[in-house]
């Protein structure tokens, strides 16, 4: 009897956890599927109120908004833009920091720990204190309106996260698999190709997402030095947008859903990796 | 040569754009520049800059909000965040949801600006609607027009964002531990209260600190969703002290007053951070030595 008394309090504690969990789950998604329903409607059809759930269902669905959002206004060249200085400083940022990585792991020279430290501590530099100084030297290099501009300092902030995660997996690596190539006559370079990164590619590729994420979501520094309307990534694209359209809710919802969407493909290919990221403990949201 | 080799492209990089501005952001804070003309022109004024930023009631205000806001945000988001990962690790197929909290994170604080800015709205937004529905309705609130609710609904906002990933860090660690401390706890008889008090809890310490320095400092950056949702009004009463620094410097055209503020911001913000690393660790310490 107490037994299954004990039982009965189970199943309620369990289905109000269930409950609970469920309510959150909703207010995570609810909000993206208003957005996108809302992104299939007229503006006066947004604009006339209908209840939770009826607003979920478009009355009458149209590819409208998103054929004016991309073509009319310049959100497929903000998209392409995007691309490009993501995959430039990605590249860019992982390379240099690879190369710092290796350095300072497998090689003895004067300088070592205060190169690695250096860069480790600009890590805890706080945003507010920065973006200043890096927009008048930007200016002052005449990279204001520029995608070398924005590539070249988005590239230096992914430096010392590559460095502090691929160094610490490049430690691990035996040191007598090293020896062995060198005595099968391998030098430096070789030995960075043939070993060092085949062994680390897990965490290169857990750092590069998180990188992707940074960048793709980045909106402060272009909203300072990009006043070309050519050349906006897609979040100041967004947000200029926005400042322009702001009453006509369904097309700028409809920017907003262009914007996000390769970001959650990303997410939703890749979900393993990225949340083995965090983890692990290395990475911070 | 080779090491120097390897280390010099990305030095060079380092040096422009983090360590060289770092030096500028000082250098200037003792200048009166406009940023609109040459560098050169910049006049040197002393401690001027400083002696007017502690003069500065907006900026301070600024940062006093957010210090409020930063508690604030400790104070929901980590029983949030902790309660949730409680309840998925003692379920068998939490994934799901460890994968529906985690979406909010990766979008942007702008996107989730502007999502919350509709979902705010007085005329359509889901909000109000919501209060109304469960009978609430005399709750309801134009929330980002009104000075009182404005800098609150921003901080929800800020919640919902990042609440994910501070839940999936407690995930990990309380799947981490060790099983048979739990096995040794029910045999000498603890309820689950006791459990989670003198076995979880102490347990989670680290995790806990953790989470919290990484929300301090996260909450007092908040900028974006600032900037998209009210910029700063209604009134000054949801500016932020980073958006002060932007503001002084391109709304009031005086760039060297705007990297002074930067130097005191970012040296509080550091301070911060070990203020509440020595807290928690001595807290944490005592509570549990």
């Amino acid at each position: 009897m107490i037994d299954a008394g004990n039982r009965t309090g189970k199943r309620l504690s369990s289905i109000g956890i269930h409950t609970l969990l469920i309510v959150v789950s909703v207010t995570c998604l609810y909000p993206f599927f208003w957005i996108l329903a809302n992104t299939f409607k007229p503006n006066a059809e947004i604009l006339r109120n209908e209840n939770l759930l009826a607003t979920l269902i478009p009355n009458q669905p149209s590819w409208a908004n998103y054929t004016k959002v991309l073509f009319q206004y310049d959100f497929h060249i903000y998209v392409l833009n995007s691309v490009i200085y993501t995959a430039a400083s990605v590249v860019l940022g992982i390379t240099l920091g690879v190369l710092i990585a290796y350095a300072v792991s497998f090689h003895r020279f004067p300088l070592r720990n205060a190169v690695y430290t250096a860069i480790i501590i600009t890590m805890m530099v706080p945003m507010p204190g920065i973006f200043i100084p890096k927009y008048i030297i930007i200016s002052q290099l005449g990279l204001l309106n520029s995608r070398i501009g924005l590539i070249l300092p988005y590239a230096t902030t992914l430096i010392p996260l590559t460095l502090f995660i691929v160094k610490n997996f490049m430690d691990s690596i035996a040191k007598e698999m090293m020896e062995a190539a060198t005595i099968d006559g391998c030098n430096k370079w070789n030995k960075l190709w043939m070993i060092v990164i085949p062994l680390t590619r897990p965490a290169i590729a857990t750092v590069a997402i998180f990188h992707v994420r940074a960048i793709w979501n980045e909106w402060l520094l272009p909203s300072l030095t990009i006043t070309n309307t050519k050349l906006h990534p897609i979040q100041s694209g967004l947000m200029k947008f926005q400042d322009e359209h702001f009453i006509d809710y369904s097309l700028t919802m409809t920017g907003l859903v262009v914007s996000m969407l390769p970001l959650l493909l990303m997410f939703f290919l890749l979900q393993k990796h990225i949340i083995q990221g965090i983890s692990s403990g290395a990475l911070k949201g | 040569m080779t090491s120097y080799l390897l280390i010099i492209p990305g030095m060079i990089l380092f040096c422009v754009f983090y360590v060289y501005p770092f030096y500028q952001s000082y250098r200037l804070s003792f200048f009166k520049w406009s940023g609109y003309t040459p560098m050169s022109t910049a006049k040197f004024i002393g401690l001027d800059n400083y002696r007017r930023a502690f003069d500065d009631t907006v900026f301070w205000e600024a940062v006093v909000r957010v210090f409020k806001v930063s508690a604030g945000i400790i104070v929901l988001e980590v029983p949030i965040a902790l309660l949730l990962a409680l309840f998925v690790s003692r379920l068998v197929r939490g994934g799901i949801y460890r994968l529906i909290f985690f979406i909010p994170t990766i979008l942007s604080p702008i996107i989730v600006g502007l999502i919350w800015k509709w979902m705010y709205e007085p005329k359509f937004g889901i909000v109000n609607q919501v209060l109304e529905a469960v009978g609430l309705s005399n709750l309801k609130h134009a929330w980002l027009a009104e000075s009182g609710t404005a800098m609150g609904a921003i901080s929800v906002t800020f919640v919902w964002e990042t609440f994910g990933t501070y839940f999936l860090l407690f995930l990990v660690g309380l799947i981490g531990m060790d099983r048979q401390l739990y096995e040794a706890a029910s045999i000498e008889g603890a309820n689950g209260r006791q459990t989670f008090r003198y076995v979880t809890l102490p347990l989670l310490v680290p995790t806990i600190i953790l989470v919290s320095i990484l929300l301090v400092l996260g909450s007092m950056q908040i900028f974006g969703q600032v900037v998209i949702m009210t910029n700063g009004g209604p009134g000054y009463s949801t500016e932020v002290p980073a958006m002060r620094i932007l503001k002084e410097a391109f709304d009031n055209v005086s760039m060297g007053y705007s990297t002074t503020l930067s130097v005191i911001f970012g040296f509080l913000l550091v301070m911060a951070s070990f203020a509440q690393l020595f807290i928690s660790r001595r807290y944490g310490a005592k509570l549990y030595d």
